[in-house]
């Protein structure tokens, strides 16, 4: 056996060398690092971004101005100041929330969605844009598909697309992954003696950019459905990186809710433990005081007509989702009043939904729309003339009688011609229903001609 | 915990400190310590099938000490297979048995509801019941002395450079190491450490990158052509070997640096001149392992033909299984176990070949000749072996042999397309260049180790190497979802 003395010397000696070895990497990988980001792409494309030998090497397939114009929202970002809604999520964020629904009551929002956004990346997002944003309400989308992800895909998309800042390399250092910290380094390289300005992207015409972070998409759904049954797995990293998130929205006095966007039926079951991952991540915002809406509970979406593919809704489907969140935000009275909401704009965001249902055909949920409106504005005679209507044709004759009455009470004088028709129908709604309880039968009144709303 | 993680970074050099600042009494603590929380890791209820089998092959052997009688001995011998084979079974191979007796009645429509255990594989389960079984047949054997210091006896089951994927050692070989007192060798450390990044590159360069490919194509047979199925097959050859040889080098290398001596196991499988040799070279201490415990057992080679053959399909099946529990690995067994029969019914034609073209006179010619019929069974085998299904593996085969020369080229690269940016040739010059290297080091390794040829460059020449490895594994290093295939063993 060796004595203690000849041993610690070689420890020494070790870690001497192991020093030096440390060193001469620190010194040498930058070096490497920097040469490679100047060799340009062997393949001879033309890119916007300076793709260099560095991205083959490490498999880099990030498209420069990215699939969900990352490029686009972070240079619009900059013209916004103290927004009221901030949208925080994936793709499945910048798809699902329709930004003209919310401009209807008249709130500026923001859709700070990405590309497979993890709570990570957004945390870090959040350090470099909350303040200047300051919004009043931050909606967070959950997806239980990306929460399983690393946080690397959405990182790549984020720092090609934005230009390079500490957060983004904190973000980087936070993934923990070697290509993310290199690719950090040899990004911040590639714009020495260049600009950040000349990246630049193609717009994509079936997906247009409708500013404020949104992008809308003008297709159905044709994909085949082949996943097959499984359970998704949510690493706690994530799931700590999201209650940090909520820590830093309410640190800041800010109100927050988190949402499960609506996905196709087909996707929900084949997701085997979808109640239980949703119940962790809802028990999860509850110890932080914060709301879970999952908007699957009762979903009313068409897989094909709604849906752009089996994991985003189309510009029909976010329309209806985005007038259910509304719903929700509304039934908040601290939402109404941190939003300042005037309640005449939200029952006629009601109104104008009350009609589209009316429309469809879909008349029970039509009449329910216009119940919400006059809760908002009870003396609104143009709803009440449109909840006669409605219950008219779904044959709720004595709602209708007691609505078209109201109409009388309250029409407004722009109306005023309308009174005395109306008047007329209700002495004959009135007979029906007499001739009705003696007879049995039904009786056609003659109905209505439009719906009205305060645009006419 | 990984092998390729980021904890094991942190992990392992704090072990390793920690072992060799304790004095010599208290580092089995450490080790024991520091094994069961490697293993914890990953989920930590697992551990306490290790400590069942620990205790009761502790306890049977024991037992069998203090006995001379080969009928009570041989009751704890049963007792220890029992409970080891049935830890084994229970959580490896029930769904498999259910499901297939099931398949079997579906036919008669008997029944639709056999149980299934809806639980999750105990990583490495097949490592160490096989790793302590050893030590109790051999105390059954009396080959040695039943163990009697409990903690050495847990760290030797539970050793955590080799307790989730081997090499599967013996306790006449490990035990021992335990009580000897390791001092720090500046060579021996910087070999082990040397070792295992070697290890790193093979597993993270060389086996991820090509892991790619592999999967692209093995997972949607039906999508792809002649060419890329016969390029992914060549590609899995060399994946398996860089994943398993990697995770091999790395235990050995870690083990090494605390002054532990693990067994060889592999020494370049492919350049095996006949599938026998294979055997010899491939996974060694599981091959041995079955050599040792089941074949000698069953009388090797040493009965009546027709028994011998019959010994070698039931062993090679049984190390097909061994793998998992799935028909794919049956029949990856059964083959070589065909093989070995074939070899030896062939014997007179191969003789006659070999006057008849005058190969001795050859033997350079003769020996690459034999190297490459032998890699290329092997290859026809890992089909099996990688197929999802039997059905995947028949169609994978079909369509390799229904080749189309013209097709043969085509679309060769686009299993490694990640999205509409095309990179495909680039990645295929880089796991072909992977390939090459490994297979140059190892000719080159015919004349001498890898440590031995290292130590007599110059120290900028070893340095500079070091940093190629180094940058390559961060540049090139591939580090999505990258578990080691034996992992799950």
């Amino acid at each position: 056996m060796r004595s203690l003395s000849i041993s610690s010397s070689d420890i020494v000696r070790l870690l001497k060398r192991a020093a030096g070895f440390a060193a001469g990497l620190a010194v040498i990988g930058p070096i490497v690092l920097f040469t490679l980001s100047r060799i340009p792409a062997p393949d001879g494309n033309d890119y916007a971004y300076r793709y260099s030998l560095y991205q083959f090497i490490t498999r880099d397939y990030t498209l420069p101005g990215g699939y969900g114009y990352t490029l686009t929202r972070f240079r619009d970002i900059e013209e916004f100041r103290d927004i009221d809604v901030l949208f925080l999520g994936s793709s499945r964020c910048y798809y699902s929330f329709a930004p003209h629904v919310f401009q209807r009551l008249d709130l500026t929002t923001f859709n700070m969605g990405s590309p497979s956004q993890t709570p990570l990346n957004t945390r870090y997002l959040l350090d470099h844009y909350y303040e200047r944003l300051n919004p009043k309400l931050v909606v967070a989308e959950v997806n239980l598909h990306i929460l399983e992800k690393d946080g690397v895909e959405s990182f790549f998309d984020l720092m090609v697309n934005t230009p390079p800042s500490w957060d983004n390399f904190h973000m980087s250092l936070a993934t923990r992954h070697p290509h993310a910290i290199t690719g950090m380094l040899v990004h911040a390289l590639s714009y020495l003696g260049g600009s950040f300005d000349d990246v630049r992207m193609q717009d994509r015409p079936m997906d247009p950019y409708l500013g404020a972070g949104a992008m809308e998409a003008r297709n159905f759904n044709e994909e085949s459905f082949t996943e097959t049954p499984a359970a998704v797995q949510v690493p706690n990293r994530q799931l700590e990186y999201l209650s940090d998130l909520i820590d830093f929205v309410k640190g800041r006095g800010c109100r927050m809710i988190l949402v499960v966007a609506p996905i196709p039926r087909e996707w929900r079951s084949v997701i085997v433990n979808y109640e239980d991952v949703t119940a962790e991540i809802r028990s999860l915002a509850a110890a932080h005081g914060v709301r879970l809406y999952d908007f699957n509970q009762a979903m009313t979406l068409d897989s094909r007509t709604d849906f752009k593919d089996f994991h985003h809704l189309n510009a029909n489907g976010a329309k209806i989702f985005s007038y259910d969140i509304l719903d929700s935000l509304l039934d908040v009275p601290e939402y109404r009043r941190v939003l300042n909401i005037k309640p005449a704009l939200a029952a006629e965001v009601y109104n104008g939904r009350g009609i589209a249902f009316a429309q469809q055909g879909d008349l029970d949920r039509a009449i329910d729309d216009y119940h919400r409106a006059l809760a908002l504005t009870p003396q609104s005679g143009i709803v009440y003339y449109n909840q006669a209507r409605a219950c008219q044709k779904a044959g709720r004759t004595a709602e209708a009688i007691e609505a078209y009455r109201n109409f009388v009470r309250f029409a407004p004088p722009e109306y005023a011609r309308h009174v005395e028709p109306v008047k007329a129908q209700i002495e004959a709604l009135r007979a029906s229903r007499l001739t009705d309880m003696e007879t049995g039968t039904r009786q056609q009144v003659p109905s209505p001609q439009t719906a009205l709303s305060s645009a006419d | 915990m990984q092998f390729n993680s980021l904890e094991y970074l942190i992990f392992f050099p704090i072990v390793a400190a920690l072992y060799f600042a304790l004095p010599h009494r208290f580092r089995w603590i450490l080790l024991l310590a520091a094994s069961y929380f490697f293993y914890m890791c990953w989920k930590a209820e697992y551990a306490l099938l290790i400590l069942l089998s620990t205790l009761v092959d502790y306890w049977a052997a024991l037992r069998m000490g203090a006995t001379e009688q080969r009928k009570r001995r041989r009751r704890y011998l049963v007792v220890s297979l029992i409970v080891n084979l049935g830890l084994l079974f229970s959580f490896k191979y029930f769904n498999f048995v259910s499901h297939s007796i099931q398949g079997l009645l579906g036919g008669l429509d008997l029944s639709n509801d056999f149980p299934m255990l809806n639980i999750l594989l105990p990583v490495g389960i097949s490592f160490y019941t096989f790793q302590t079984l050893s030590y109790t047949i051999d105390v059954y054997r009396g080959v040695r002395e039943p163990e009697r210091h409990f903690g050495i006896f847990a760290v030797y089951v539970s050793f955590f450079p080799q307790l989730v994927a081997g090499p599967i050692e013996r306790s006449t070989r490990l035990l021992p190491q335990f009580f000897e007192r390791h001092g720090f060798e500046y060579n021996r450390v910087v070999d082990g450490l040397r070792l295992m990044l070697w290890g790193f590159f093979k597993k993270i360069v060389i086996a991820d990158r090509l892991a790619v490919y592999v999967n692209q194509v093995y997972n949607h047979p039906g999508d792809f052509s002649t060419g890329p199925l016969i390029l992914a097959t060549y590609f899995f050859a060399f994946q398996i070997y860089c994943d398993f040889s990697g995770y091999t080098d790395i235990a050995i290398g870690s083990a090494r640096v605390m002054g532990y001596d693990l067994m060889e196991n592999f020494r370049r499988p492919y350049f095996a001149r006949s599938i026998a040799e294979f055997w010899r070279r491939w996974h060694i201490s599981l091959s041995s392992w079955f050599r040792d415990y089941l074949y000698i057992s069953l009388g090797g080679s040493r009965v009546w033909r027709w028994r011998w053959y019959y010994n070698l399909i039931l062993v090679f099946t049984l190390s097909g299984l061994w793998h998992g529990a799935n028909w794919t690995f049956f029949a990856w067994g059964a083959l070589h176990g065909g093989y070995m029969i074939m070899s030896d019914l062939t014997r007179p034609i191969r003789e006659k070949l070999v006057s008849v073209f005058r190969l001795r006179r050859r033997p350079t010619l003769r020996k690459w000749l034999q190297a490459g019929i032998t890699f290329h069974l092997v290859l026809l085998a890992w089909v099996f072996f990688r197929a999802n299904s039997l059905g995947d593996a028949v169609l994978i085969l079909r369509k390799i042999a229904a080749v189309d020369l013209a097709d043969l080229a085509a679309d060769l690269t686009r299993g490694f397309y990640a999205n509409d940016l095309s990179r495909g040739w680039f990645d295929l010059g880089a796991a072909l260049a992977g390939i090459g290297l490994l297979l140059g080091l190892q000719l080159a390794q015919r004349r001498g180790g890898l440590s031995s040829f290292l130590g007599t460059r110059p120290v900028w020449q070893r340095w500079g190497l070091y940093y190629a490895v180094v940058m390559a594994i961060i540049l090139f290093g591939v580090y999505e979802h990258a578990e080691f295939i034996y992992f799950q063993f």
